[in-house]
């Protein structure tokens, strides 16, 4: 028998008044294991911090969205955003799945290449693409994403010179009726820009448009606002099949949708609150089925989910480094790893669950990470039990953005492994090293130092 | 008449007059016609006046304006020639001998129209029955014109053959003669030779060697006949009254090749009826000969003829028959016979079919298959229930108490085909989950009707959800309704079934569905399935059709095609192909310049030969190899399939040995493949290509192999390849 723990003692103010309706008591379900293998044994193999991701929940989650519109619209296809996380073990796994890739730089784009993704199954977006990158892409019959007028005309120019008639499509922002209203990328619906845009691409014998391509924000919370940009595509659709008669090959609504993360400031949890991806396919696929196109001419129906399909697939394992209480007398806890590697906790309130068992006792703390500035902060204020040095932690839903827009910062970033449908791990990226961050590096003569 | 349809007529009573000589033997074949052509000159007259009795048939017809496609094949000419070279041989040539062997002709081409109009709408053939009766008829009244001489040169014709060749064929026919070649197959050739009334080993041997040559079953078949014939005989002694050479040619060898491998497909059940109906023909022969003495009347060849008609029409009383089968369309080659039927029953039985799709988008399982656990039992035993499954095979997502929980719920069920909807129920409450309704049965339902007597039914959908009335036109994939709860249906699902009748609740029938993708239970990947009844606990999806493939395969009746090619002499050479369609609506292919046919048909997701007819020279033959089937989707799926042995590229031997044992097994195969279609890309394609293989394979081993490719641009096929040990090509088209 395990030698009881000895936990610290606590003070806890006493809460007098009514009772409400959300009861008093926050439950902490500690998470030991995740897909069969202990926590502590991972970080015991691999280091703390570590990052865990789920090949089994990644699957599962692809499959899910792709029966929840599949069985809804005839022609469905699926782009890995591949700024959500282009892990190399992460895009082929959506690859196998069926994925093509959406890409945002010309570095994203030779990512997809190298991962083997054929040229005509790229989606090229986003508003940074050099002359050399469009010319590549459009060699390669990838699809390009036209974002403004500079690159409409440097791409007719372009594909004038070199005698090539790329397929394109261009981004359409519009006003959904959401807050804050993207209109930053590509052109807009309602002041005629994307008609205007549109009616030169069709009158240009060098440029070949197959489809019209939004994306209306991201964790977004309204399916309605879904089935709005939809119906502005169609209609779109419908005027240069009308004016042009020509039908788009395909209807690319981008992605957005939300994971169950809570974001800050909600006063509900996600899980609660999130529309679930029916809810978004439903407001989508009823506008196109219902718009009045042939069954024969329905466009393709592209999705560049990422947030939605990774996000869960996702773990960060951390250790408490120590425990302090703040002047205010608050509590407060250093974990090992900050914002630095978890930067999506400047966007959610991430669930954090112990990852060994404790008494039923809790308290309120603020988790900090381990870097020496003021930002560093993890939660600001969560209910955990009582943590000391040495316990271990593990953040949910941290698959999207976090491996991709992480720092390099004061600390070195932490490894990453994969969890396979048998439950092996295998280290797909390993923690950086000081040689890593040197191999760049080059120091001018009259600065080295005589050793 | 113009010069050009003098020279369209002349050709048609040229192949006609052949015919006559080949189709004696049942066979189309230039060496066998030639054969029999050249041994009934061996006694000349008799030769002379067969060759001018079809002569004047065919004209007769020709100028009365029968079909000439009939007249082509020499149905009604063959007996005009046997009734001529029976004239010849049995009369004296003469002024009045040639009168009424015109005369004869005449009404033996009478009867043979006559007949024909009469027996062919009951799918019976004459055979020789205008000549038996012409003969008779002749017969009796011959012995009163004084003018018209009994010959003696039947008995005397060496002294014909003297007067034909000289003392150089008489020497080769007494050779011929003195050889000792065994009393069974001195037997044997005379027997043949006696087909047209002689008893020569020399016509015998060229009637044995164009038999062969044209025939290896046939051959086999008179050999059986043979043995049979002589063996019975012998077993109830009556070689004397019945095994003359002209009853074992006529008769017992004439019954083996027409049941054993004509009107029958060649099996080993056909050489065993074959071994049964020789003795049946010897007994009907002793009946007619004893009978027909009162009358004067020679038998001639009517118990062939009777025990053959009899017996396929005894055969035709069956519905469908899987042994004994009736040649469903006549090649006048039992190889060729054997050959597309083994393959179009495999290929083609489906043929009649209407391509069915899934009544919905994505992958759904299959929970109840044909004559399942639950309620597809008795009438209603061929049906199908789908639901759709998540990868841990759950239907529904949190405790699935509620109908909404269950991921088929609400989704589009589509028109399977098109069709009317010809019955519609809708307003019935869908049940909680668990429970069952089993006053309204069928609950919430639709009926469309395709075609006549071929009626859809999907059950248990969503109260409200119905988008179609009764009487409405839908087309195939168009959404009809939500996939709901209504009925005797516990958990939310869809039920199709296939049924004659136009009310809810019919009796099913089996029906396949067209081409979709079927993902078996426990096996980890989806394979194409083509016009098949899914399996229960599958996995299936419908394929998506590719336009672009199919602009380019959908060749219209009444449109060219134009291939140049450079052969290995290193010449360009040009071929046409014209595209028609024929009286029975099939498409068909027509090379110009070599007359080879190639039939096709192209549906939005598959595009198929059915068959071949002509040289293997042609490119038309190239092309009908490299596009036997095409699959008209950008599936990720091979296709296979297999072609009939002789349109595949076999080496003569091998192919002749395979012919002898083909009725038993076949050791020869011929498979061919598609590999997925290379697109340049999914939207506005611009160029695609086709990969195909075919391999020939000898008892499992790889013999020959080609592989072709098909380059498809915006404008259609615009280039093809071949390669294969014996050929390389590069087809470019000409628009």
């Amino acid at each position: 028998m395990e030698k009881k723990r000895y936990e610290r003692p606590t003070l806890r103010k006493m809460n007098t008044g009514l009772m409400n309706k959300f009861g008093s008591k926050s439950e902490n379900t500690p998470v030991t294991h995740i897909e069969n293998n202990s926590v502590k044994s991972l970080l015991k193999e691999y280091g703390s911090p570590l990052f865990v991701i789920s090949e089994r929940q990644i699957r599962r989650n692809m499959r899910n969205a792709s029966r929840i519109f599949k069985t809804r619209y005839p022609k469905v296809q699926f782009a890995w955003s591949y700024k959500t996380n282009y892990l190399d073990a992460v895009c082929q796994i959506f690859h196998q799945e069926g994925s093509w890739a959406e890409v945002v730089s010309g570095f994203e784009y030779d990512k997809a290449l190298k991962n083997g993704v054929p040229g005509n199954q790229i989606i090229f977006n986003g508003p940074d693409k050099t002359d050399e990158q469009l010319l590549l892409a459009a060699r390669n019959n990838s699809l390009i994403h036209i974002d403004h007028y500079d690159e409409l005309y440097t791409l007719i120019r372009l594909s004038e010179e070199h005698r090539m008639r790329p397929r394109v499509a261009i981004r359409i922002n519009m006003d959904t009726g959401i807050y804050p209203k993207w209109d930053r990328f590509g052109f807009n619906f309602e002041n005629g820009q994307a008609w205007n845009a549109l009616t030169r691409i069709l009158n240009s014998q060098w440029l070949e448009l197959v489809g019209l391509h939004c994306h209306i924000g991201t964790f977004m919370l309204s399916p309605a606002a879904y089935a709005t940009a939809a119906r502005n595509l169609c209609e779109l659709a419908w005027s240069v099949k009308e004016r042009f008669g020509k039908m788009v090959d395909y209807i690319d609504l981008g992605g957005g949708f939300p994971s169950t993360n809570t974001l800050k400031g909600a006063y509900l949890p996600g899980t609660d609150t999130v529309p679930s991806i029916d809810q978004f396919a439903d407001a989508i696929t009823d506008v196109i089925l219902g718009y009045g196109f042939r069954p024969e001419e329905l466009p393709l129906l592209i999705l560049e989910s990422g947030r939605a399909l990774i996000d869960d697939a996702g773990y960060l394992l951390g250790t408490v480094l120590a425990t302090k209480r703040l002047s205010d007398g608050r509590r407060a806890t250093i974990l090992d790893f900050g914002i630095n590697s978890l930067f999506t906790a400047f966007w959610y309130e991430h669930k954090v669950s112990p990852a060994q068992l404790h008494s039923r006792q809790t308290e309120e703390t603020v988790l900090y990470g381990p870097l020496c500035m003021n930002i560093d902060m993890v939660r600001e204020n969560i209910v955990m039990p009582l943590l000391e040095k040495g316990n271990q932690v593990v953040v949910h839903q941290v698959g999207a953005y976090n491996m991709t827009q992480w720092m390099q910062f004061i600390t070195l970033r932490p490894a990453i492994v994969l969890i396979d449908e048998e439950n092996n791990t295998h280290i797909i990226r390993r923690p950086e090293t000081m040689e890593y961050i040197d191999s760049l590096e080059q120091l001018p003569q009259h600065l080295k130092q005589d050793v | 008449m113009s010069l050009i349809e003098l020279k369209k007529h002349t050709r048609t009573a040229f192949e006609a007059i052949l015919n006559s000589y080949s189709i004696l033997f049942f066979l189309n074949n230039r060496w066998m016609a030639l054969a029999v052509l050249a041994a009934s000159f061996l006694n000349f007259y008799a030769g002379l006046s067969g060759l001018l009795a079809a002569l004047v048939a065919v004209l007769v017809a020709l100028v009365l304006g029968f079909n000439p496609n009939q007249l082509r094949t020499g149905i009604y000419s063959f007996n005009a020639l046997i009734t001529g070279i029976g004239l010849g041989t049995f009369f004296d040539p003469g002024i009045v001998f040639f009168v009424v062997l015109i005369l004869a002709s005449l009404l033996t081409l009478i009867l043979s129209v006559a007949m024909g109009g009469w027996m062919f709408k009951y799918g019976l053939p004459f055979l020789s029955l205008p000549f038996i009766f012409t003969f008779w008829i002749i017969h009796l009244p011959a012995t009163e014109y004084a003018n018209l001489g009994l010959t003696y040169r039947n008995i005397f014709w060496i002294n014909e053959l003297y007067a034909i060749g000289g003392s150089s064929l008489l020497n080769l026919y007494q050779q011929v003669e003195s050889m000792q070649l065994g009393v069974m197959l001195e037997t044997y050739l005379r027997s043949l030779s006696s087909i047209f009334f002689q008893d020569n080993i020399i016509a015998g041997s060229m009637v044995a060697i164009g038999l062969v040559a044209a025939s290896r079953i046939f051959f086999s078949l008179s050999v059986v006949g043979f043995i049979t014939a002589y063996l019975f005989a012998v077993f109830v002694g009556s070689e004397a009254a019945s095994i003359t050479y002209y009853n074992i040619g006529a008769n017992f060898i004439m019954v083996a090749i027409a049941v054993g491998g004509f009107f029958i497909i060649p099996s080993k059940a056909s050489f065993l009826w074959t071994v049964v109906l020789v003795p049946i023909t010897s007994i009907v022969l002793l009946f007619f000969t004893k009978l027909l003495a009162f009358a004067q009347l020679p038998v001639f060849s009517l118990p062939y003829t009777a025990v053959t008609v009899l017996f396929v029409h005894f055969l035709q009383q069956r519905g469908s028959a899987r042994t004994l089968v009736l040649t469903p369309l006549q090649q006048y080659s039992p190889e060729l016979n054997l050959y597309s039927y083994h393959n179009n029953k495999e290929r083609l039985s489906r043929f009649w079919y209407i391509p069915l799709q899934f009544p919905f988008w994505g992958e759904w399982n299959i929970t109840q298959g044909y004559n399942g656990a639950f309620t597809h039992k008795d009438e209603w035993g061929n049906a199908l229930d789908f639901m759709i499954l998540d990868q841990e095979g759950k239907s529904y997502s949190g405790n699935g108490l509620d109908c909404e929980q269950y991921y088929c719920f609400g989704k589009p069920v589509t028109a399977p085909a098109d069709g009317v909807v010809t019955d519609c129920i809708d307003g019935i409450d869908d049940n909680d989950a668990g429970q069952v309704n089993t006053v309204q049965n069928w609950g919430n339902s639709i009926v469309i009707q395709h075609i006549d007597g071929l009626y859809s039914q999907l059950s248990h959908l969503r109260k409200n959800s119905i988008k179609v009335k009764k009487g409405e036109f839908v087309k195939a994939g168009d959404i009809i309704a939500q996939c709901g709860n209504s009925g005797r249906s516990p958990y939310p699902h869809l039920h199709f079934q296939m049924q004659t009748q136009p009310h809810i609740g019919a009796r099913t029938i089996a029906y396949p569905i067209g081409y979709f993708n079927e993902q078996k239970y426990g096996q980890p990947h989806h394979s194409l399935q083509q016009y098949r009844i899914p399996e229960a606990a599958s996995r299936v999806a419908n394929l998506q059709p590719s336009l672009f493939l199919y602009h380019a395969f959908n060749i219209l009746p009444d449109t060219s095609l134009c291939f140049t090619w450079t052969d290995q002499n290193s010449t360009t050479r040009t071929e046409h192909w014209d595209a028609y369609t024929d009286a029975y609506n099939y498409k068909y292919l027509y090379s110009r310049e070599t007359g080879a046919v190639a039939y096709y048909t192209c549906d939005k997701l598959m595009f198929y030969f059915i068959s071949f007819y002509g040289e293997k020279q042609s490119l038309l033959y190239h092309f009908f190899g490299a596009a036997y089937k095409i699959l008209l989707s950008d599936n990720e799926e091979a296709l296979t399939d297999r072609l009939p042995v002789h349109l595949g590229n076999t080496s003569a031997l091998l192919r002749i040995l395979n012919d002898f044992i083909a009725p038993f097994t076949s050791l020869l195969s011929v498979d061919y493949s598609q590999l997925p279609t290379q697109l340049d890309h999914t939207f506005e394609t611009r160029n695609a290509e086709l990969s195909t293989g075919m391999t020939v394979s000898f008892t499992g081993k790889l013999i020959n192999k080609s592989s072709h490719s098909i380059a498809i641009d915006h404008r259609g096929i615009h280039s093809f390849s071949v390669t294969n040990s014996k050929t390389t090509l590069h087809a470019q088209r000409v628009f």
